[in-house]
């Protein structure tokens, strides 16, 4: 049995993702869906697991904003809904957010947005609790792994109350963190639901939405009240002069930073639930004595931001610190809170510092061995050479953004999901170079699709190389529309939608699929292809399928070995073919390192004097 | 002492993930407050990996001074020297892994030269050796649990991690019971 169906009063040991889940399984959550993203997608796999059982609806859907429109759907038919995405997914789902605010919802509807400050896994740091304060969206914010449970399932109440939606900001350091949880009651799903037509509310047209606007900042006025009286705001030694005003994973950087000075009694320690709107009239009154507040806070400054605004209009007269003292980029840190709180209460940090970091060479994180985009990258290379082309590579988001690191740096640039395409467009009508766009299977379903129409329909010549692994690598597995793994927990076959399909219905005129680890055959196409955009100046698409090596290992390892005599040490195979299963001897020979080889064989293909041979049934060939 | 902050860091791919939950699922099965907290998504593709564990009256998820510092390889435990202080103890395996195919110059014996010269205690640890010999490299990371489980820091909880372990799908496979058994009784080189 799942860890997320035991009974009331277990206490579990849970990520962070796992404590959202089973908070809104305890909140009766009847659909849920995502696109998955680091630091997000453990959310959605938790609950897909337990779907069936439950009778509630889950699904992956093919981005953000149709995860975020389908959720949002059954939540305005009085389905308790839930829709999960990392950060930057959420700028992708921001056309919905934006007007869902003015139309409301019917049912609970949570937008959980999963932040990553310090970009262990983005191309930004965003801090999407802005996104409340732009939409007119409570932001709340969970302290720790059981809050993380306890607020999602309290704020599907909250949101029901004012039928409005809500969202619920973690961060890599919540998300992917595991603590001990205890559990509340399961509620029993409502899965089905009622839509009544009501135009005036539902339709967004002008005329609605003038007055749906006006509706809107009144009832926004109500939920800046509601929150004064929120059980999850928490306050101590109210009358002191120094206060800590902190949100999030803040707190507990803030009570552990209190507790390292001991200063827990000579601080006033406030704790807010909610970051946007921060509780007006409470706030004034836990701070009425401060003289120095600090606010602690992940990201940007939205708390200070809002409290400084307050305490102007309200004449309070106190010195707000916050960004002035904390950091503006990556994340909080113990040490970091520490010196910022001996800072206003005038007392001495004794802080350990640690050791100066002597030079280490980085150590990037690389394509795993037996990855197709490795021989994928080296065709695309020696195309290039026997072409005698100049190219701009635009590249995209997942495992194969790693290909901009040597030896192979295929990427030029790398904006945003699904941007290779799109960027090309551009690129293609002003630039004097091949332009390549180089894209993975999820991320051209997610958003690459209407860039591929765009370049069709105004015949930009762009080579685009789509990814076909089968699955979203990066982020663990998930399915999308072209994989052997249904989507949705309601069915037990996918129906798979197929990239060939799609990219010819489109209307791209030459569409090649290779295997690449077939090397020779793959070069052969990539040449022709960049005749092609040269001659007729059309778009051509690749479609190189092998599945990811994690998703599918090789049945049968058949591992190569060096032959010894026969290598002369020139290094392609562990220089420009860069496998880690290849290492360099101190003899500058190779060496296939069995540990990490997983019998992929292309490197027997690439060796130009056959020095790398595979073993047929227990016998050298 | 009240709390305890234990760094876990390797290369992906050695399990070092692994490691630390089964430590932090024993700590939470003899009853103690545990908070974990690792990053995923792309750190796991070869690179640095780095895991936050914390027992006892805690609440930050990470910390700037490790009491404890296990590292599964040489290199990446002398990257987080920062952490280290002359209160930290390193237990680490006796592995050097070079980035990629860069040439790197510092020796092992340098490596363990500046450890030791930072932290309170070093323990080198030949669990590769060990885990080679039992015919997988991969369970070397259960030979380092094996060794810890043994360590005076853990008497307290030396029973939960043996149930952890032995609970776990890890213990189904032969080389990783064998790695964790004689991992238990491995000698550590002092400095």
């Amino acid at each position: 049995m799942s860890k997320l169906l035991l009974p009331e009063k277990s206490r579990v040991l849970l990520l962070g993702n796992e404590a959202i889940a089973r908070g809104a399984l305890e909140a009766g959550v009847g659909f849920a869906s995502a696109y998955p993203g680091t630091p997000s997608s453990e959310i959605i796999e938790e609950l897909m697991k337990v779907a069936a059982k439950l009778g509630i609806y889950v699904e992956w859907s093919v981005n953000e904003k149709v995860a975020f429109e389908a959720a949002y759907a059954a939540a305005i038919c009085g389905v308790r809904s839930l829709v999960a995405m990392k950060h930057v997914g959420l700028n992708v789902a921001s056309d919905p957010l934006m007007t869902s605010a003015y139309l409301g919802t019917k049912a609970g509807f949570i937008i959980v947005s999963a932040d990553d400050p310090n970009m262990y896994s983005s191309q930004n740091e965003q801090d999407n609790r802005w996104y409340g304060l732009h939409a007119y969206i409570p932001v709340f914010e969970p302290s720790n792994v059981q809050e993380a449970k306890d607020m999602t399932k309290i704020i599907f109440d909250f949101s029901e109350k004012f039928e409005h939606p809500v969202i619920l900001r973690s961060v890599t350091r919540l998300s992917h963190a595991s603590g001990v949880v205890i559990y509340g009651k399961l509620r029993k799903p409502n899965n089905k639901g009622v839509f009544v037509r009501n135009p005036s509310r539902w339709v967004a047209i002008p005329e609605y939405s003038r007055e749906l606007k006006k509706l809107l900042v009144r009832k926004w006025d109500r939920i800046v009240d509601e929150l004064s009286s929120f059980n999850l705001n928490k306050s101590w030694n109210e009358r002191s002069e120094i206060a800590v005003v902190a949100s999030g994973i803040g707190f507990s950087y803030a009570i552990e930073a209190l507790e390292i000075l001991k200063a827990r009694e000579k601080v006033a320690l406030v704790k807010l639930a909610s970051s946007v709107p921060i509780p007006r009239k409470w706030i004034l009154n836990k701070v009425s004595n401060a003289r120095k507040i600090l606010v602690v806070e992940e990201g940007d400054g939205v708390v200070e931001f809002q409290l400084k605004n307050i305490l102007q209009d309200e004449k309070v007269e106190a010195r707000v610190y916050g960004k002035n003292l904390l950091p503006r980029y990556g994340e909080l840190q113990l040490s970091i809170v520490v010196k910022a709180l001996a800072k206003i209460l005038n007392k001495e940090a004794h802080i350990v510092h640690g050791n100066l970091v002597p030079q280490v060479p980085r150590r990037n994180p690389t394509l795993c061995p037996g990855c197709p985009y490795r021989p994928l990258y080296y065709a695309l290379k020696i195309a290039i050479r026997k072409s005698k082309v100049k190219v701009v590579y635009s590249g995209d988001i997942g495992c194969y953004t790693l290909g901009v690191y040597e030896p192979f740096k295929v990427h030029d640039i790398v904006l945003d999901m699904g941007s290779s395409i799109g960027l090309a467009n551009g690129f293609a009508h002003v630039l004097e170079e091949k332009v390549i766009a180089i894209i993975g299977d999820s991320t051209f379903y997610h958003a690459g699709i209407p860039a591929l129409i765009n370049a069709v329909c105004n015949r930009a010549p762009i080579l685009t190389i789509i990814l076909d692994n089968e699955t979203t690598a990066m982020t663990g597995f998930q399915p999308h529309p072209g994989s052997d793994k249904p989507m949705s927990s309601k069915h037990a076959y996918p129906r798979k939608v197929p990239l060939e399909n799609v990219v010819k219905g489109i209307g791209v005129d030459y569409v090649y699929i290779v295997d690449p680890y077939d090397v020779g055959e793959t070069v052969r196409i990539i040449e022709e292809a960049l005749k092609i955009i040269s001659e007729r100046k059309e778009p051509v698409v690749i479609i190189a399928r092998r599945p990811c090596i994690l998703y599918k290992p090789i049945a049968a390892r058949t591992k190569p070995a060096v032959l010894d005599v026969k290598c002369n040490r020139c290094g392609i195979c562990y220089n420009m073919f860069a496998c880690p299963a290849i290492t360099k001897l101190p003899s500058s020979k190779a060496r296939i390192r069995e540990d990490l080889c997983v019998g992929c064989n292309v490197c027997v293909d690439i060796c130009p004097l056959n020095a790398i041979i595979t073993p047929l049934e227990g016998k050298w060939q | 002492m009240n709390k305890l902050n234990i760094l876990v860091v390797g290369v992906g791919g050695q399990g070092v993930v692994t490691l630390a939950r089964l430590l932090s699922e024993a700590c939470y099965e003899c009853g103690l407050n545990v908070l974990m907290s690792e990053t995923r998504g792309l750190s796991q593709r070869g690179g640095s990996v780095k895991v936050f564990l914390r027992i006892g009256r805690v609440y930050a998820p990470t910390f700037n001074n490790a009491d404890l510092l296990i590292g599964l390889e040489l290199l990446e435990t002398l990257r987080n020297i920062s952490y280290v202080s002359d209160k930290t103890v390193i237990v680490v395996n006796n592995k050097l892994l070079s980035p990629g195919n860069m040439a790197y110059t510092t020796s092992r014996k340098k490596i363990i030269e500046i450890l030791k010269l930072r932290a309170k205690k070093l323990e080198v640890i030949n669990a590769e050796e060990l885990a080679l010999k039992l015919g997988n490299v991969k369970s070397e990371n259960m030979v380092m649990l094996g060794y810890i489980s043994s360590h005076s820091m853990f008497e307290r909880i030396r029973h939960c991690i043996e149930n952890v372990f032995y609970k776990s799908k890890y213990s189904k496979i032969r080389e990783n019971v064998k790695a964790f058994e004689q991992g238990k009784k491995l000698k550590p080189i002092l400095y």
